[in-house]
């Protein structure tokens, strides 16, 4: 079972509801309800994989109570990297071997990838990292970090969120919906479901069907309506599984971070990094960017400040890169990222000034090239990528041209540019604090949200599920 | 301000933009075909979900509106928006049926739609008949009225679109639900029967899930569920609802059948045969290549209905259905080791089941060359039987048949 599915969406999703208001009255009942329901939501999803979780959820609770953080802290690394990493590292040595003329290689192991494992790790990480650091106590309760830790609408793709400020609100768990709450929770999950249907879907059939071989991409102008096609699909994927995850937290009175926050309005890029799925930039922010600050101006002296943030940006972007998936190309977009802080570090540091709309279509470009490496399977179509988008492939046919004007996601395409411009594609949160709403645009806003579900075909996951 | 003037000119821009979409996919493609009437919807679908979403955030965060957000009125709205819609969808799909989900036949099916049909027929008949044919479309021809006149035996033909395994757990199960206990299950089979989905879940009417495991049945609602509310059923159904008149048959599900369940299809004629055979040859050419190993569920499937049809003193006769000369000549020239290989370990596996069972009697007629070499005068395509055809496979099973149903007299004499 998917988040975006009808079975969740018309079953799931209004029964836990319904039960969660008409059977349970106290706060604490109401958290293990959720606590059940969230088991079950992972059991229907990947049964295979619960025992994982639980036992990690168990590793993680107690080593926080017994002060072993190190043991949590590794049973969570170990799972990781056996489930997510331990196939790369072998297909990486295959090749070091294959190079050094070995013939004998290491066989890939069929593990499968647990759903969510990148989420609720860091989730369980951060938990240790902050009572390790003493923010706040380990919790007694373990009923109520099992709920933290499996809580359904954020399992499968965040948003990463701190055990304080989500456990913290189960003590005072709505007793019956108020009409603004569950007014934001659909107008959010309405959001989220028709950017992700008639935007990130849209475009995400035209790349699947165009961008699968070099083939696709014939010239200047396919390469760039691909990037920002990628672009777009990927920004309004992630925001809309967001604020449908948002919505439905919501709807059972738990409030989670915003993940988004208008990232194309950026002015540079350790300002995009403030923008682009928050709850992970923060998390590596505080839980390494700044230890690894710390630790190399204690090593290096405050002389080397500059140099000690531009290797901390490096490290840290690239295990952002690692994060997002076991690959070479992931990493390298991460470097690259951190090359683009460093970059922009350096410039500001020597009060170099250019005028914003030059400083702004430098880093916009170097955004979309950072996409053009963070799409590309491999090596080959990253290079035929970037020589298409310097123009050095040539311009497109007359046909293709027509062809791409008269496709079906440019409408989309262009709505989604348009949206993402103005800010106005992070709907969601500027309609909640729009205090005055008519009840025929709430009929057009249920319209809407059954619009998108009949388009729901179950083909196209949200893309942040597979990291 | 800035905020309020970026979604106008959003507004502004989008409306002659969507008309000249619309205007712009009405010409290049003629909605008289379905696959062109599915495009343009899609488009004007998505096209009017685009304009509404952007409207409503532009006239939302305008800040021109009445109503305190507190108002219980605007989730019950937003309910009846959602609802209306979700409702009409459901009404519209469920009286027009495209996908055969339900059981009605206001309009022609534009997927399989012989489950629904034939399990009504066979309930419709006056008396029990001594035989029923089980199978896929391979065996839709075969005539209930041919082989009356040569075995004195009622029959009713029950074969289905894609017929495998899982239908004839379920088709069995709905016989003897029904009181219904036939001498004879004749059951058309190949390795396609037991590989891949072999219960056919997308294609399982909701009237037949009280047949089918608790598994099975649950999946088939969930597939239903989002069939009925899907875009693609609402886009069929509206096609069928306005330009029922005028579609081109090739979408309409080629198959019609009698009352005793016989289908019936039109004469396809030489080019259209030369595109089906060419189709299902290479639609085919895996299976009957590799198939090693079946789904042990698949068997253990298959075993369990055959010894359930013994307990209900049924007698099975399987066999399998006679392919066109052309296929494998295409198949031999691709990998002619892995056709025998492959033939060898269907027949053996069905020989196993003659020589386990009672009640089994196997013949194999699937390399069966007098049938084999009709080519187009014997087939719609590569494995679909003509008429004349199927009458030539009843008589090679005439003694099976009989075998078969000795067995099962001798059992309810017992």
């Amino acid at each position: 079972m998917a988040i975006a599915s009808h079975v969740f969406l018309l079953i799931f999703l209004p029964l836990s509801a319904l039960a969660y208001y008409l059977l349970f009255k106290q706060a604490r009942q109401k958290m293990f309800f959720l606590l059940f329901a969230s088991y079950a939501f992972y059991a229907l999803a990947d049964l295979r994989f619960l025992p994982l979780f639980l036992i990690l959820s168990l590793a993680t609770f107690y080593s926080a109570k017994y002060k072993r953080f190190w043991a949590g802290i590794a049973a969570n690394l170990i799972a990781l990297f056996v489930f997510k990493y331990l196939n790369f590292g072998i297909e990486s040595f295959n090749t070091l071997m294959a190079a050094l003329g070995v013939e004998k290689l290491a066989r890939l192991l069929s593990l499968g990838l647990p759903l969510g494992i990148s989420f609720y790790v860091f989730k369980h990480l951060g938990y240790l990292l902050e009572v390790q650091q003493g923010k706040y106590p380990a919790t007694d309760d373990f009923w109520a970090f099992a709920t933290f830790s499996a809580f359904f609408p954020q399992i499968s793709a965040g948003p990463i969120s701190s055990f304080q400020d989500t456990a913290g609100q189960f003590s005072s768990l709505p007793q019956t919906p108020q009409a603004d709450q569950l007014y934001s929770a659909l107008i959010y999950m309405s959001v989220g479901l028709s950017k992700k249907m008639f935007i990130a879907d849209v475009i995400g059939s035209f790349l699947a069907s165009h961008t699968n071989t070099v083939e696709g991409i014939s010239g200047f102008f396919t390469a760039w309506y691909v990037v920002f096609a990628y672009a777009m699909q990927l920004y309004f994927d992630f925001s809309g599984y967001t604020d449908l995850v948002l919505g439905v937290g919501m709807l059972f009175g738990i409030s989670l971070p915003q993940n988004f926050n208008s990232p194309y309005l950026a002015a540079n890029p350790a300002e995009f990094w403030e923008r682009w799925h928050m709850s992970l930039s923060s998390w590596f922010k505080y839980f390494l960017f700044s230890p690894i600050s710390r630790l190399l101006l204690r090593k290096w002296g405050t002389e080397k400040r500059d140099w000690a943030q531009y290797a901390a940006n490096l490290s840290t972007m690239g295990l952002i890169g690692l994060w997002h998936g076991a690959g070479w190309g992931y990493i390298l977009w991460g470097l690259y990222h951190g090359f683009l802080l460093n970059v922009n570090l350096w410039w500001r540091r020597k009060g170099i000034h250019v005028p914003s709309w030059i400083g702004r279509g430098i880093f916009y470009l170097s955004i979309l090239l950072g996409w053009a490496l963070f799409m590309s399977p491999d090596g080959a179509y990253l290079k035929h990528l970037l020589l298409n988008l310097s123009g050095l492939g040539g311009l497109d046919s007359w046909n293709r041209l027509v062809a791409l004007v008269t496709e079906f996601t440019t409408p989309a395409l262009f709505i989604a540019i348009l949206l993402s411009a103005t800010g106005l594609a992070e709907a969601a949160s500027i309609l909640r604090n729009v205090k005055t709403h008519r009840p025929v645009l709430a009929l057009f806003w249920g319209l809407l949200a059954a619009l998108s579900l009949l388009l729901l075909s179950g083909k196209i996951e949200f893309l942040y599920v597979q990291f | 301000m800035k905020q309020r003037l970026s979604p106008l000119a959003i507004g502004l821009l989008i409306i002659p933009y969507a008309l000249g979409w619309s205007a712009y996919t009405a010409l290049r493609f003629p909605v008289g075909k379905l696959e062109n009437f599915t495009r343009f919807f899609q488009f004007q679908y998505h096209i009017v979900g685009l304009l509404i979403f952007v409207i409503l955030i532009w006239v939302a965060s305008s800040g021109r509106a009445e109503e305190r957000l507190t108002s219980v009125r605007l989730p019950r709205f937003w309910g009846i928006g959602f609802g209306m819609m979700l409702i009409l969808t459901i009404v519209t799909v469920a009286f027009v049926n495209p996908h055969s989900r339900f059981d009605n036949t206001n309009f022609p099916h534009l997927t399989p739609g012989a489950r629904v049909l034939k399990k009504d027929y066979l309930l419709q008949l006056e008396e029990t008949p001594d035989i029923i044919v089980l199978g896929s479309s391979r065996s839709f021809t075969i005539s209930p009225a041919y082989i009356k006149e040569k075995t004195q035996r009622s029959v009713f033909n029950m074969s289905v679109e894609g017929g495998r395994v899982g239908d004839f757990v379920i088709q069995l199960d709905y016989m003897l639900d029904h009181g219904i206990k036939p001498g004879v299950l004749m059951i058309e089979l190949d390795s396609e029967s037991l590989m891949g989905d072999y219960w056919n879940i997308n294609d399982q009417p909701l009237s037949l899930t009280p047949n089918m495991p608790l598994d099975k049945r649950l999946i088939v609602y969930e597939e239903s569920l989002r069939d009925v509310l899907g875009f693609y059923a609402l886009s069929d159904s509206l096609f069928l609802l306005t330009l029922s008149e005028s579609y081109d048959d090739e979408w309409v599900w080629a198959w019609s059948y009698q009352s005793d369940g016989l289908g019936v299809r039109k004469d396809v004629g030489h080019q259209k045969y030369l595109k089906l055979l060419n189709e299902s040859i290479a639609s085919r050419l895996v299976p009957h290549l590799r198939c090693r190993r079946f789904d042990p569920e698949a068997t253990s499937a298959l075993e369990s209905t055959i010894q359930r049809a013994a307990e209900n003193d049924i007698a099975v006769v399987l066999y399998s259905s006679p392919i066109n000369i052309v296929f494998y000549n295409v198949a031999g020239s691709k990998d002619k080791e892995g056709l025998k290989a492959c033939s060898n370990f269907t027949t053996s596996y069905f020989e196993s089941l003659d020589a386990k069972y009672p009640n089994v009697v196997f013949k194999d007629l699937s390399e069966y060359r007098p049938i084999s070499v009709l080519e187009e005068n014997g087939y719609y395509d590569a494995v679909h039987l003509k008429p004349n055809a199927a009458a030539m496979v009843v008589d090679q099973l005439l003694n099976e048949i009989e075998l078969a149903y000795q067995w099962a007299q001798e059992q309810t004499g017992k």
